[in-house]
């Protein structure tokens, strides 16, 4: 999947994170979230994804109570507390509780998703698609990015000096932590801009900044990056009809409706699915057939 | 029906606007000298996201970055805050928080900015950013937690935002003290070394020949 | 008309009184190589800097006079064009990167020119291949050695078809090995594309003879200027550091009639006919007053090296009675996740012993400074300090007996005057500082520059403040890592002067370095490091003497002669032994014609 081009994921990605913000069905998440999930086992990511899903958790339990707490609009209730102060009638709903349960599964999603695409996204192929349009920004996120791992290394040196000279940043009080960081960030702010300077002379003796640049690295098209912006095309239109008929939306309050709505909307989720399939689908197909790889 | 667009339309307005914002700097050329430090002040504010001491939500950037605008300007501030953002998220994970990041600490370096230009007493400015560093670390908490409210919350009052408020408001406070504390321990020192740097950021240059005549003319002025 | 014509150039830099520049004429022709040389501060910087454009338009001060470039004066013109002109190279890789990725960095410079694709494929197709970075090119930079990164930046900047390089200390970060393959490309970008090279270095003895020309600086003004071959004869006294050590040996007998060589194939043609006539004419022993020492040996050419055993230099260290400052026994140590790194590592620093550390980079020589100072907890064995149990005590603890000092300076300095920064050490422990800080800055030589801010000095007197800061604890042990890095030949020679001195004061002295002649200079003591295991631990000649690969330059000149002799006084001493070397006319034709010999089979 990395050898798309970074237009075709980000309009798969976008879409499917789109998805996950505009709809409320269940059904329609339940699709989103299989086809992510189907995505992210085929970038290698899935043992990644469920170490990460106790953190998730923790969001989604705390956007579940959240809802469930502040959300009065049900009609079922399933537990009456005291009355609150400013608050007014504590109460738990069965609706705000599947509606809690639904918001945690759009948050979930939406997390998977942009697993997928620090997954899948090469920062400097990304960094490219920018160059056009920013190509002065562009450039200052390449030398930004690039400064940080070395800084990084430069603090761990600092960091041993200043241990060596008698800096303890483990004792002491919590006031007195914060003031023993002054050194180290003070060599590393130093010793950083000083390094700054040289690399200001070297970009410019590398005529940086002495007129309109060129772009070595250009994106070329292959039919998967047409296939893939088709799909995902065909998804958001999909998922844009539904919204608009209102059948991307599931009625919660005061009552749950009936969780199918139309025959339409059957056959629009399982298109959807097929179309969010689409990546993984040929990503599947260039690893087993070497005619698909050289081909599509 | 839940209105569920808002949450989308709240994304699409902020990366307007950041978008906007580097395409006006797009606009105006910068120095390659100008370039190298803006890259690197981000790059430490960006680095200082790594959890500095043991405490959780205790991180010097917000605090960095309206150093960094308070020093060079309003402009580079919102420059440093927004790369710091965007680029340590490389590292950490870009999410849709990104966006979000990415405006908070850009504006924290356009505040930073703002107080450095009131002119007035050195202990008034001094205090106003310690206060403004301690609101910061709210404000920071207040955009960050928008979108997440927008999104996923319902009904949208202003009692389920301050709900939604309230479950980050240990590490909002964390935050914001945290940020006054180094304002008021550190801030000194550091604003005293990035003026240093800032000085030889725009010494201008002359020919030897006026020099000497210079010399001779301030020389006469002490006499 | 040359190339660049620089005329009565004066520089200051922004809030500096003193010139950096000072009435600096010069011309630089097309095709040449300039070997620009001088003490640290002397200006070479600055005049690179001027060539390239640089000043004042990146730093800013006071300029005079003219640089001209194809007659054209510098200020008109456009920077793209200069650029396309003229590159430049600077110390340290790493402040010099742009990119994340290799291929990314050699096109960066292209980009900026704003040329077409088709040309930037193909400029790049080149320059990978040329250098050999083909293999490397969808890398990231941040996993590639320092040898490769300043590569990769010479690819970058060659990718834009100068027609001048202006190098700045390009090798002084760098580690023996890769500095003389970048080396080896600057000369061969001089001979084979006709290449203008101006390269300031502190590596004398490295690229002296590949140079056109030499420049000596001084104090902002040029010293001497002059063909290598002219430089070695005729450059004053005070200036002879800036010779190879095989010149400087031959200068320093002073005879007219004796060529002065530049290089030890050369050197050692010199020799063998000095020694010839000598042998030939039936001499009598050169009265060397060395013990062990017979003429024979130092006259025959074929005689088994092994034989030579004098020591000069040794001072007759007598084993202390006390237990050893530190001993380490069968030490292992591996970063987390990994294989070990040192294994086995048995070692013991005696007071007033000096030891060096050689070996290749990546054998776990820094490591083992660290395991020693506490920075890193060794996962087999045991340290002692005094006898005593020291194995997993922090830093901060063994920092009071043990003084670490790492390779850059820069990571030190934050204070705001040097007085502050020495006192720093002690302010933490909470203790009176006054008395140690005097003491410090005047062995180290600093007291005058007691208030100015460690930022503002030069790398030297940098090194010199950090050395202050871990002296300052009166540690009875001082570990170093690569002292030398960046510190010319002169202050090379000042460090080795100091520490000998801190080593006669009762000190224990361990150095890891890559520079052979600063370890002759310093180390009783040599040890070397290699897969993480110590291969060899002894006396400095007995390692040292007729090693492949670790032995000084002077070594080299007389192996198969005296394996013995190490430093250029070493050489003087014999040479001065052999019979009336002075005025001995038959002798030195031998010499020359055996000289012309060597050259011819060039």
């Amino acid at each position: 999947m990395q050898s798309l081009q970074t237009l075709s994921l980000c309009s798969y990605l976008l879409v499917l994170f789109a998805g996950a913000v505009l709809l409320t069905h269940p059904l329609l998440l339940l699709v989103l979230l299989t086809a992510l999930i189907a995505a992210l086992a085929e970038a290698e990511g899935l043992k990644q994804w469920r170490k990460s899903l106790k953190y998730f958790l923790a969001m989604i339990m705390l956007v579940m109570i959240i809802n469930t707490l502040v959300n009065r609009m049900g009609a079922t209730v399933l537990f009456l507390g005291p009355v609150l102060p400013f608050w007014g009638r504590f109460a738990v709903t069965l609706e705000a509780l599947c509606f809690g349960l639904v918001m945690g599964c759009r948050l979930l999603i939406v997390f998977s998703a942009f697993m997928l695409s620090n997954l899948v996204l090469n920062p400097d192929k990304a960094l490219f698609a920018l160059a056009g349009l920013f190509p002065r920004s562009a450039m200052l996120l390449a030398l930004t990015a690039k400064t940080i791992p070395f800084l990084g290394q430069q603090m761990q040196r600092a960091g041993e000096i200043q241990q060596c000279r008698g800096v303890n940043y483990y004792r002491g009080s919590f006031l007195h932590r914060i003031k023993n960081k002054l050194p180290l960030i003070k060599v590393l702010f130093l010793s950083a801009l000083e390094g700054s300077f040289n690399l200001g002379e070297s970009i410019q003796a590398r005529a940086y900044g002495s007129g309109a640049r060129s772009s070595y690295f250009h994106v070329s098209f292959l039919p998967r990056d047409f296939l893939v912006i088709a799909s995902s095309l065909g998804a958001a239109v999909l998922m844009l009809r539904l919204f608009q008929h209102g059948e991307g939306s599931y009625q919660f309050f005061p009552r749950m409706g009936t969780l199918i709505i139309s025959k339409g909307q059957l056959v629009s989720a399982a298109l959807m699915f097929f179309l969010l399939l689409v990546p993984v689908l040929l990503s599947r197909g260039w690893k087993k057939w070497d005619y698909f790889k050289w081909k599509i | 029906m839940v209105n569920t667009q808002w949450s989308l339309y709240s994304l699409i307005i902020v990366l307007a606007a950041v978008g906007s914002f580097y395409l006006w700097y797009e606009r105006h050329s910068s120095s390659p000298k100008e370039v190298a430090v803006i890259a690197t002040l981000a790059a430490l504010a960006g680095l200082s996201r790594i959890p500095f001491a043991a405490v959780p939500g205790l991180q010097p950037t917000t605090f960095l970055v309206l150093i960094c605008g308070y020093v060079f300007g309003a402009v580079p501030g919102f420059m440093v805050g927004s790369l710091a953002a965007l680029t340590s998220n490389l590292f950490l994970g870009q999410g849709p928080w990104t966006p979000w990041q990415m405006i908070a600490w850009g504006l924290a370096g356009f505040c930073g900015g703002v107080i450095g230009r009131i002119k007035g007493k050195k202990s008034f400015s001094r205090w106003l950013l310690v206060s403004a560093a301690f609101f910061w670390g709210f404000i920071f908490g207040a955009i960050l937690n928008f979108w997440h409210w927008l999104t996923f919350v319902y009904p949208l009052t202003l009692s389920s935002y301050l709900a939604a408020m309230l479950t980050g408001i240990w590490f909002d406070a964390v935050h914001s003290v945290g940020n006054a504390l180094f304002t008021m321990l550190l801030g000194e020192e550091l604003i005293k070394l990035l003026s240093r740097f800032k000085r030889r950021l725009t010494v201008s240059s002359l020919p030897v020949e006026r020099l000497g005549r210079e010399v001779i003319k301030e020389n006469e002025k002490i006499i | 008309m040359g190339l660049f014509q620089v005329e009565n150039l004066t520089y200051y830099f922004p809030e500096k009184e003193a010139p950096s520049l000072q009435g600096v004429s010069l011309t630089i022709e097309d095709g040449e190589f300039v070997f620009l040389t001088g003490h640290s501060g002397c200006g070479k910087s600055s005049l690179l800097r001027a060539l390239a454009g640089l000043l004042p338009d990146f730093y800013g001060g006071r300029i005079g006079g003219d640089i001209r470039y194809k007659d054209l004066p510098l200020t008109h013109w456009n920077k793209r064009n200069l650029a396309r002109e003229v590159g430049v190279i600077f110390q340290d890789p790493e402040n010099q990167l742009v990119m994340t990725v290799v291929e990314q960095e050699i096109v960066f410079g292209l980009e900026n020119l704003g040329l077409p694709r088709e040309e930037m494929r193909r400029r790049v197709a080149e320059v990978l291949s040329l250098f050999t970075l083909s293999s490397l090119k969808r890398e990231s930079l941040f996993n590639l050695s320092g040898g490769e990164k300043q590569k990769v930046i010479l690819a970058s900047v060659l990718a834009m078809h100068p027609r001048v390089l202006l190098l700045d200390e390009p090798t002084s970060q760098l580690d023996p090995v890769a500095a003389q393959e970048l080396l080896n490309y600057l000369h061969r970008l001089n001979l084979d594309w006709g290449m203008t090279v101006v390269l300031v270095e502190q590596r004398i003895d490295r690229c002296f003879h590949l140079a056109d020309r030499v420049i000596l600086m001084e104090k902002g003004k040029i010293a001497f200027e002059g063909a290598p071959g002219e430089m070695v004869r005729g450059c004053a006294d005070n200036f002879s550091f800036f010779i190879p050590p095989v010149a400087q040996v031959f200068r320093e007998i002073r005879n007219e009639e004796i060529p002065i060589p530049l290089t030890i194939k050369e050197g050692r043609g010199v020799l063998r006919g000095l020694l010839a006539s000598a042998g030939n004419r039936g001499a009598s022993p050169p009265h060397v007053n060395m013990k062990n020492s017979s003429s024979q040996e130092h006259l025959s050419l074929v005689r088994s090296a092994r034989q030579g055993k004098f020591r000069p230099n040794i001072s007759a260290a007598t084993k202390p009675a006390e237990s050893p400052l530190l001993k380490v026994g069968n030490l292992g140590f591996a970063y987390p996740g990994n294989e070990l790194l040192l294994r086995g590592i048995n070692l013991e620093i005696n007071r007033g012993e000096s030891v060096a550390v050689l070996g290749e980079n990546g054998a776990g020589k820094s490591t083992l400074l660290k395991l020693f100072c506490g920075l890193l907890k060794p996962q087999q064995g045991k340290i002692y300090w005094q006898g005593s149990d020291i194995t997993g005590q922090c830093a901060e603890e063994l920092s009071r007996m043990i003084g670490y000092l790492s390779q850059n300076p820069n990571d030190y300095l934050f204070n705001d005057t040097v007085e502050e920064e020495l006192g720093f050490d002690l302010k933490v422990r909470g203790e009176n500082e006054r008395g140690a800080v005097k003491r410090v800055l005047e062995l180290l030589n600093l007291s005058e520059l007691r208030d100015v801010n460690p930022r503002d000095l030069s790398g030297g007197e940098r090194q010199r403040v950090a050395l202050g800061t871990v002296l300052v604890r009166d540690p009875a042990l001082l570990l170093l890592d690569e002292p030398t890095r960046g510190l010319d030949v002169k202050l090379k020679h000042q460090l080795a002067g100091m520490l000998k001195n801190l080593k006669e004061k009762g000190k224990g002295i361990f150095l890891v370095t890559h520079d052979i002649e600063f370890a002759v200079e310093v180390a009783d003591r040599v040890v070397i490091i290699s897969a993480g295991e110590i291969v060899a631990d002894g006396g400095r000649n007995e390692i040292l003497a007729n090693s492949l690969y670790y032995a000084p330059q002077v070594n080299r000149l007389f192996r198969g002669v005296d394996p013995a002799v190490m430093t250029v006084h070493d050489a003087v001493k014999w040479l001065r032994g052999v019979p009336d070397l002075q005025n001995n006319n038959q002798r030195s034709k031998a010499a020359t014609q055996d000289q012309a010999a060597t050259k011819g089979r060039k």
